[in-house]
């Protein structure tokens, strides 16, 4: 679906404050998969999403959606609609005087009838949890940072693009929220959309995580399942990242020499390992 | 990131002119552009275009920057050489259909096209060289004496500072703001006229509550720093005269002198 060949970014080049932000990345995002992204702050993340819908353009090597290239101006016009990017700051877009409005936007500028964007925009309002009753004529600036991000959520669920791209969707959201919003992605995912999330939870990302992938310095430092990925916590670390709590403790008791499988990456196969280890 | 140097753009740097008081460089250049307005000698310009060209080199400003600095007053500039060519009365030289070239015109034209370049160029070199917020300073302690009489002269520096210091951040937030849109399908740059203006207002709209978020946060943050305008406090920087800047003062001051000298009793 997104492919990324030998892609080079580097903002103002030519100028004294030219700045490398991606290093000969490539990628190769497949239809339907389940992708996180990681890294810390300043690896290349945001920069590299914002490749996928042709905000920005390679300074070498090319991204191919679908495979078209989104060099040609053409292509980028009508990317939005296959590439559905959702920003990390919920601030830096609302406008509209409702909530509706605001979830309604992207929906009008596909051309869709009144009609349809009216159920379109209620049914996104009740996946992301804010009853469209409730929220629906209120002002976003009214809300609270949370509610504000899943009015933008809801924003881009409401247009329904094939490949759902978002940063840090979770970020200033309750425990409860996160898990919702994770279960939706999930669910989304099963129903046959492309999601690419970028998010420093690494609990989250071990358990709906199709494919890891860690970003370090502009450079891709290790991919693969999470299983595959996180079996590592000290490299993890050396570039800023957590690994999960089960994933951390099974690897301190290994390091003690206590006979447990590596690999694992959820609480309950922690606790079925330690179970086991218990019976002896 | 733009490629073009615009009016007030500031390059760090270590020259003479660099480290000069700011104050210093406030008042030779007010002296400066009072010298040019005043003056109509012929001498009087070479002597003002001799100094002009010294502080170029001092300050290590090279033909590259200089014609930046100029090009985007180009048309401006034209614009005021010809209305002064054509249409002063006076001695003709030549016909140009139903306009005529004068002597007069001739010679108004180019003193003030001279008289434009200089004053742009002394402009330009005291915020090539001064960062805004040393300016900003030395504005504070140059006005100091007008509190006197009531004018709020802590508080419009402050206010000054604190816009120049948001100016590249608010330009920054712009951008993202505009990719957050496309990304939603408004239209900046095409469509029809309707379309572009609605994208507008999608991108002015977060603006504003942007930096009206920001300011409340800043007038909290200042407030529990306790600030309050006008309590004397002391500066990281403080600005001392050296002896550059009496030399610098003193002879920007002779030669105001001189071209007034030279204009009423020459």
């Amino acid at each position: 679906m997104i492919l990324v060949e030998h892609l080079t970014h580097i903002y103002a080049p030519g100028t004294p404050l030219a700045l490398t932000s991606l290093e000969d990345v490539s990628l190769h995002i497949e239809e339907g998969e389940f992708v996180v992204l990681a890294g810390a702050t300043g690896s290349g993340k945001s920069t590299l999403v914002q490749h996928f819908n042709g905000l920005l353009l390679p300074t070498a090597g090319r991204v191919l959606v679908g495979g078209r290239d989104t060099r040609d101006k053409k292509v980028r016009r009508d990317l939005w609609r296959t590439v559905g990017l959702l920003f990390q700051n919920p601030e830096q877009q609302l406008f509209e005087e409702s909530v509706f409005a605001e979830v309604a936007f992207a929906c009008r500028n596909l051309g869709l009838d009144e009609k349809t964007v009216a159920v379109r925009a209620c049914r996104a309002l009740e996946m992301v949890g804010l009853e469209p009753d409730r929220y629906r004529a209120l002002s976003p600036f009214a809300l609270s940072r949370g509610q504000q991000q899943l009015v933008a959520l809801a924003g881009l669920l409401a247009y329904q693009p094939p490949v759902l791209v978002l940063d840090e969707p979770t970020s200033g959201l309750d425990p409860a929220a996160r898990e919702h919003i994770w279960q939706l992605l999930k669910k989304l995912q099963q129903a046959g959309h492309t999601v690419v999330v970028i998010t420093h939870h690494m609990e989250d990302a071990a358990r709906f995580a199709g494919r890891v992938v860690v970003l370090h310095r502009g450079k891709i430092y290790r991919q693969g399942t999470p299983r595959q990925v996180f079996s590592d916590p000290g490299g993890l670390r050396a570039v800023g990242l957590d690994v999960p709590m089960p994933c951390e403790l099974m690897y301190c008791l290994q390091q003690k020499g206590l006979p447990v499988k590596s690999g694992i990456i959820t609480l309950d196969e922690a606790e079925l390992e330690l179970k086991n280890l218990a019976m002896g | 990131m733009q490629g073009n140097i615009t009016l007030g753009f500031y390059v760090p740097g270590q020259s003479f002119i660099h480290r000069l008081d700011p104050r210093t460089k406030i008042l030779a250049c007010l002296a400066m552009t009072m010298a040019v307005l005043f003056c109509n000698h012929p001498a009087g310009f070479a002597a003002l275009s001799l100094v002009t060209l010294l502080a170029l080199g001092l300050a290590r400003v090279t033909p590259q920057l200089l014609l930046g600095i100029l090009r985007p007053f180009g048309i401006f500039l034209v614009l005021a050489l010809l209305l002064q060519l054509l249409f002063t009365p006076g001695r003709p030289l030549m016909m140009l259909g139903p306009l005529q070239l004068t002597r007069e015109g001739v010679h108004f034209g180019f003193q003030l096209l001279w008289r434009l370049v200089l004053l742009i160029i002394s402009g330009s070199l005291l915020t090539l060289t001064t960062s805004p917020l040393m300016i900003t300073a030395a504005l504070e302690d140059l006005l100091k004496p007008f509190r006197r009489v009531g004018v709020p002269v802590f508080e419009l520096a402050m206010m000054m500072s604190i816009a120049l210091r948001f100016v590249p951040t608010l330009l920054e937030e712009a951008q993202q703001i505009i990719r957050a849109q496309q990304s939603r399908g408004a239209a900046f740059t095409r469509g029809r006229l309707v379309q572009r203006v609605q994208g507008l207002v999608t991108l002015l709209v977060p603006l504003f509550a942007s930096a009206f978020r920001r300011a409340d946060e800043l007038a909290t943050a200042m407030e529990i720093r306790c600030y309050r305008p006008g309590a004397n406090r002391t500066r990281m920087h403080q600005l001392r005269f050296h002896c550059r800047d009496y030399a610098v003062l003193a002879g920007t001051g002779v030669l105001f002198l001189i071209v007034l000298v030279m204009r009423w009793w020459g």
